[in-house]
């Protein structure tokens, strides 16, 4: 099937094709951009990274970066950018680097036809990549020319040299003002973040986040101008909490969002549900590689961590796997260093551990959980939807639950547990009064009550937590400072609720402030 | 000037400190060779470099980083190879061509000898610390001294270390003592050394102060709270936002221990803050985001607690023991008496003053004679430990 991911893919695109298409990262690209436009790069300069896991839209960000260099008069006469694309796989020594840099730089200009025969003149002797690089230092500098370097996927390169390559590339990116590196990278370089490796704290780094509600809405326009169809306009305007949960978990992943557009643009009207499950099936051959790659042991420590959805310590794992912890550890800190999971600390000594890519974990929890597990997930996609259309939601409620926006009831006593429970025993098998539940939680924790709200959610056959959890982590934020076993329920608030949580927790301070309610 | 944060600020983005300039042209000046001393981040190699574009009249600079360097041969060949091709000296025509004359005379294999091309072949492999005394011996610098400025050279030491042992790492810094005790060639050239490990914490480690003891040693303070404010004056001058001077005191009190890069470092996350929501007007409520955002996305504070894997065993622990009461303790601090004890629970009675020199000079804590008091020199590095070490 065509998607428009094709339509996107930058591979792809004529160059005035990618800059018309460019409408996110513009940000992050204008930064750039302005610090090229304004060093003289009379003395070195410094290098970026732009770092983002896959699918984020660092290869579009870089040929964006190539093409305005080429497309501004006054820096084209000064500055020759190159762009050395992903999948590198023959540069492993410095000297290679530098000699596929003076092919594209043939490639890229006359002026420098010849230059990679010339290193290779010297190609025999033994300080060769001492040679090649002085060659291109002493061309750039007869052309009158500084080199913008900008390289996909930065990462593989330079983890194939060895350290003391490193420790010369850092030597000459510190001390050389012909050359300018902007590399790209989709994993956190470890030596860039280890103060025992030669780069450490040596590039700028920019992280590019998930899209936000807005830049997804912009981006969304623009798939639609793209592919010619309007319907999106129409879906934006009478489905905006449905898109904005999507949004929400799946991070705001560009990528995914494409995808999400294609699904929009097929016919019929389906609810969140079932456009999640069949996003889920798109992303399939995605996670899939993702989960194939690790070995069983790791593959059944992520099960675990992945069913649990909530962060989970070695000790839990270790039960579960019934493996030794020490061999349990080993395998977690693999699975940290390749990305798989984030590491949370609970004390000096233990950690917790959770899936790193949210989206990847509902991924997994909707393939491979049972009905409770996607119960889960369906759970946060209805909260999440009335949580992002709170604005928008006819008021439903029965007559109990009016009564509670009124600031009469804090006037009440709370002491009414009875007729709560009723309630949720009535509510517990609908969405309907879902908004009303929010806000009634609000305005608990707005009251501070909250021992008696954890009395509710505690209250196992209401299954509260399932279904109003970023609710529940507020409540843990709020009580956090009371035992520290809150606190650790707290840091387990996962990233793709951690937005909505914040949102929660500031909504409480606001009906706490509008009606004074602790006074 | 720009927000700088990786590289070594240099020409505009180099935030001027005429007073540390002067001391250290004083201490050229006096004849001596120099260590440039100060914790990571604190701008040392900014200022070899600012020394370098802007050297006096007498003076030719060279500027050699020996990261990379994993032999004492090696060492001299990049210093040799340095000198050869000098920017200040190659604008001199006649010292330009002694040194051609001397090169060739030297270096009787040399590929080519002039401006860039100083190619050394491999074939014959020199003894380069004996070409540095003949080129010095030989060389006619019309009057003028060569500053030699070696950066990171205790990365260098260390990387001897690791790889051909600590006797061969100890005679790098003999023999460097030599040159500089050398009276037929002395007058000609000065060393300064620096870098981003301790030069002094090195030679400690092996025992071989001893080899650098004649070593004028500069250090490079923090800046005081008006060179602070007027840094962040410079860098709003490039940026898009103002900030007044109450949320200016604000930051540089949050900071407090006010090196280049924290400030650097903070202004760039409020820079990120303004992109994000387009303030044009930066207020303390920004500027606890940035600090906080400081703290928690970067791993710029990870060093601190990585390189103290140097230290093994009891060292290690009693280092560790040290930093946790400090950052966890209410009163932010531990007293001399408790460290006294902390030592003698880890049989360090002997050796733990050198284990506490070593964390003040690598920026970690402060003294207070007068109270009898260790503190952290950063907050922001305090609430780090506390937050992701201690806790």
């Amino acid at each position: 099937m065509q998607t428009s991911l094709s339509l996107y893919n930058p591979d792809n695109l004529t160059e005035q094709e990618l800059v018309d298409r460019f409408v996110i990262r513009k940000k992050e690209f204008e930064k750039i951009f302005k610090d090229i436009k304004s060093s003289e790069m009379k003395y070195p300069e410094q290098h970026y990274i732009i770092e983002a896991q896959r699918g984020y839209g660092k290869t579009t960000l870089l040929k964006r970066i190539y093409f305005e260099i080429k497309r501004d008069k006054q820096l084209k006469t000064r500055l020759i950018p190159i762009i050395l694309p992903e999948e590198q796989y023959n540069i492993r020594k410095l000297f290679k680097l530098w000699e596929v840099v003076a092919q594209h730089l043939e490639g890229e200009s006359d002026e420098f036809i010849g230059l990679y025969d010339e290193m290779n003149k010297y190609s025999h002797k033994d300080d060769y990549e001492d040679i090649c690089f002085e060659i291109l230092e002493k061309k750039l500098k007869e052309k009158n020319k500084k080199l913008i370097l900008l390289i996909d996927n930065i990462e593989d390169i330079l983890k194939k040299f060895k350290i003391y390559e490193q420790q010369k590339l850092r030597e000459i990116l510190l001390t050389s003002a012909e050359i300018r590196v902007i590399g790209a990278s989709s994993e956190v370089l470890g030596f860039t973040v280890d103060y025992n490796k030669p780069f450490y704290d040596f590039f700028k780094q920019i992280k590019l986040k998930g899209l936000n509600e807005e830049e997804t809405r912009e981006f969304l326009e623009k798939l639609g101008e793209i592919s010619e169809n309007n319907k999106i306009n129409k879906i934006l305007t009478s489905n905006n909490g449905k898109i904005e949960a999507l949004r929400r978990l799946t991070n705001g992943v560009p990528r995914i969002i494409i995808l999400i557009f294609d699904i929009f643009m097929e016919d019929g009207y389906r609810s969140t549900f079932k456009e999640l499950e069949t996003l889920i099936d798109r992303v399939t051959p995605l996670y899939k590689c993702k989960m194939d790659n690790l070995s069983p042991v790791q593959q059944e420590i992520v099960d675990i961590i992945a069913l649990s959805w909530e962060a989970i310590t070695t000790k839990e794992i270790s039960k579960k796997i019934r493996m030794q912890s020490k061999e349990v550890s080993a395998q977690l800190n693999l699975l940290e260093k390749n990305q798989i999971i984030n590491k949370i600390p609970v004390n000096e000594k233990n950690y917790m551990y959770q899936i790193k890519e949210p989206f990847f974990n509902i991924w997994y929890l909707m393939r491979f959980g049972g009905e409770k597990e996607k119960a889960k997930v369906q759970g946060i996609v209805s909260f999440l939807e009335t949580w992002c259309n709170r604005k928008q939601l006819e008021e439903k409620e029965i007559k109990y639950m009016d009564k509670l926006k009124a600031k009469e009831l804090y006037e009440y006593s709370l002491d009414e547990y009875e007729q709560v429970n009723l309630f949720f025993k009535f509510a517990s098998n609908t969405d309907e009064y879902n908004k009303s539940i929010n806000e009634y939680f609000i305005f608990l924790m707005a009251k501070k009550q909250y021992n008696y709200l954890l009395k509710l959610f505690n209250e196992s056959e209401f299954n509260l937590k399932d279904k109003f959890k970023p609710i529940y982590y507020s409540l843990m934020y709020f009580m956090k400072n009371q035992n520290e076993k809150f606190e650790i329920e707290y840091r387990k608030v996962g990233e793709e609720l951690v937005g909505t949580v914040e949102e929660i927790i500031e909504e409480v301070k606001n009906v706490e402030q509008r009606y004074n309610v602790n006074n | 000037m720009k927000i700088t944060t990786g590289q070594a600020a240099r020409g505009e983005n180099f935030f001027k400190r005429p007073i540390l300039i002067n001391k250290l042209w004083r201490k050229i000046d006096s004849s001596s060779s120099i260590i440039i001393s100060a914790p990571r981040r604190v701008g040392k190699t900014s200022l070899m470099r600012y020394i370098e574009d802007n050297a006096k009249g007498n003076y030719y600079v060279v500027y050699v980083i020996t990261e990379s360097v994993y032999n004492e041969n090696k060492y001299y060949r990049e210093i040799v190879k340095a000198i050869l091709n000098c920017d200040s000296i190659k604008k001199r025509d006649k010292v330009i061509n002694s040194i051609k004359d001397v090169a060739k005379n030297i270096f009787k294999s040399i590929d080519e000898v002039g401006i860039d091309t100083v190619k050394f072949s491999r074939n014959i492999e020199f003894n380069y610390y004996e070409k540095f005394i003949e080129i010095m011996r030989t060389i006619d610098l019309e009057g003028h001294k060569l500053i030699i400025m070696i950066d990171e050279f205790a990365q260098t030491i260390e990387n001897i270390k690791q790889e051909e042992g600590t006797l061969h790492a100890v005679h790098l810094l003999q023999s460097n003592r030599s040159l500089r005790q050398n009276s037929d060639i002395n007058s000609k050239f000065q060393f300064i050394y620096t870098g981003s490990i301790s030069l002094e914490g090195i030679a400690r480690r092996m025992d071989a102060s001893k080899f650098i003891n004649d070593l004028d040693i500069l250090k490079v303070t923090p800046l005081s709270d008006a060179e602070g404010k007027s840094l962040v004056y410079e860098l709003l001058k490039g940026l898009d936002f103002t900030m007044d001077g109450e949320t200016i005191d604000y930051l540089l009190n949050e900071i407090k221990w006010l090196i280049p890069f924290y400030i650097q470092l903070a202004m760039d996350k409020i820079q990120d803050i303004y992109d994000e929501e387009n303030l044009t007007h930066i207020y303390n409520k920004s500027v606890d985001i940035a600090i906080k955002r400081m703290i928690e996305e970067n791993n710029k504070f990870s060093s601190w607690h990585e390189r103290l894997k140097v230290y093994k065993n009891n060292d290690y622990k009693f280092i560790m023991e040290v930093l946790n009461i400090i950052a966890i303790k209410e009163t932010k601090n531990i007293t001399y008496n408790e460290i006294y004890d902390l030592a003698v629970k880890y049989n360090l009675e002997e050796t733990y003053k050198e284990l506490l020199n070593t964390l003040i000079d690598d920026g970690y804590i402060n003294k207070d004679e007068g109270k009898k008091i260790y503190t952290f020199t950063s907050p922001i590095l305090r609430i780090w430990w506390c937050k992701k070490i201690a806790n």
